[in-house]
């Protein structure tokens, strides 16, 4: 099957964790962020082209003498990289071992997408918005009890050093205290990694 | 040097590095392109090619061949302390990503005015109003990054009572480059002591004009980061 793109973006340098990385951006998302930087991912135009997970991997494969000497490798995003979990695990099955794959996602999606791509997956960047579902709604035209359960589901199931939990403070959408209560609630699941920063409007 | 020229440095480092672990006759052509790099082209990807070919040939000989972390650590950020090498500054990932997909500057290789590379696209026109996270060019402090540590070295005056109370640590500021150059937006974005943040915004608002962010040609509004670190 071939998934909807955005980009291919090669010779990400500390951007997206270790080493050499290149990022693989995948068209769609379920969610509607009012400040999203991107909303051509979730329109006709945004659509780059279509791959299958062997030219996906043929793609990349230019870079994989850097990936292997850096211990780099793939991050997966987009748009929201897990409406794509069957490429994405068809992908890894097939790349070569020392390459390092990491998904940032906003886990706004059915749990078995999420489970389909863990075994694979060495990083997981974890884009939450706001635990506060009121706020997450407001923000994102969405509820977030899809993400609550998967964050649940990953403290259960995958080692949390795996994993980073991407906490914004959203200009008119939520307070420092707010991201305060965030950082509280997911501790608490167990999570410890944590990326806090403001979103820069222009 | 643009982000590209440093990209193009760091891969040949690390081309450089694989060949000698293996014991590759190997030396990177001089590049002699200035002006805009997208960080590879093709006289770069026919080394890699050269390498890789090098590599078979070892492997097929029943040589070990070595390669998985030869050049693990080369991108670790070192700490920027007056007097050491800036680390280089990085813009938010997330917005990084966001900006890339959205300028769809997927796999922009071959820039030295080759053949157009695989995949290549051709850039969208963007809206020069917003604020990007990444760009083809990024912007720099007009003398690289070497200058921008002078600068700050020169201008840093460590607040009197700071120092009294033995503060030191790393603040990070975040700025945008406007299309003409000037800093606006500055704001500590990781803080250590408020006095500490004042000395590192004022140093920040401070900068001479930048040389603005580029994307095919036009410049761009572009969000950065550096780190300023304050040592007693």
């Amino acid at each position: 099957m071939k998934a909807p793109l955005i980009a291919i973006c090669r010779h990400r340098l500390a951007l997206d964790g270790e080493g050499v990385v290149t990022l693989v951006a995948f068209h769609g998302c379920p969610l509607s962020c009012r400040y999203c930087l991107n909303p051509h991912c979730r329109e006709p135009e945004g659509l780059w082209r279509r791959m299958d997970a062997r030219e996906l991997l043929d793609a990349v494969m230019v870079d994989d003498l850097y990936f292997q000497a850096t211990g780099g490798g793939v991050t997966f995003g987009g748009g929201e990289p897990l409406l794509r979990s069957r490429t994405i695990a068809e992908f890894c099955r097939l790349c070569p071992p020392g390459w390092h794959v990491g998904i940032e996602t906003s886990l706004a999606v059915p749990q078995r997408r999420l489970a389909e791509v863990t075994p694979y997956v060495h990083r997981f960047i974890i884009d939450v918005k706001d635990m506060n579902p009121d706020i997450y709604r407001r923000y994102t035209g969405c509820d977030n009890s899809r993400v609550t359960a998967n964050l649940g589901w990953l403290a259960r199931n995958v080692d949390r050093s795996r994993v980073v939990i991407r906490l914004p403070r959203i200009p008119s959408y939520n307070t420092p205290a707010d991201v305060a209560r965030s950082r509280r609630q997911l501790e608490d699941m167990g999570f410890t990694l944590f990326d806090c920063f403001d979103y820069l409007l222009p | 040097m643009n982000k590209g020229k440093t990209i193009c440095g760091v891969l040949k480092t690390i081309r450089q590095q694989v060949a000698d672990a293996n014991e590759i006759s190997y030396k990177p052509a001089e590049c002699h392109h200035r002006g805009e790099c997208a960080g590879t082209c093709p006289a770069c990807e026919a080394e890699v090619k050269y390498i890789n070919q090098q590599l078979d040939l070892r492997r097929q000989l029943g040589k070990a061949v070595v390669i998985a972390g030869i050049s693990a650590g080369l991108l670790s950020a070192p700490a920027f302390a007056a007097g050491q090498k800036p680390v280089k500054p990085v813009p938010k990932a997330k917005s990084s990503v966001k900006a890339a997909e959205r300028e769809k500057d997927a796999l922009v290789i071959g820039s030295t005015g080759a053949a157009p590379a695989p995949y290549q696209v051709t850039p969208q026109k963007m809206d020069t109003t917003k604020v990007f996270g990444v760009v083809e060019q990024m912007p720099s402090f007009p003398g690289g990054d070497a200058a921008l540590m002078e600068f700050i070295k020169k201008e840093m005056v460590y607040p009197a009572e700071a120092k009294r109370k033995g503060v030191e640590g790393r603040v990070i500021v975040e700025f945008v480059v406007e299309r003409n150059g000037r800093i606006t937006s500055a704001k500590v974005v990781k803080s250590i002591d408020p006095l500490l943040d004042r000395e590192a915004l004022r140093i920040v608002r401070k900068m001479p004009r930048w040389n603005p962010g580029r994307q095919a040609g036009q410049t761009y509004r572009v969000k950065y980061i550096i780190p300023i670190t304050f040592r007693l």
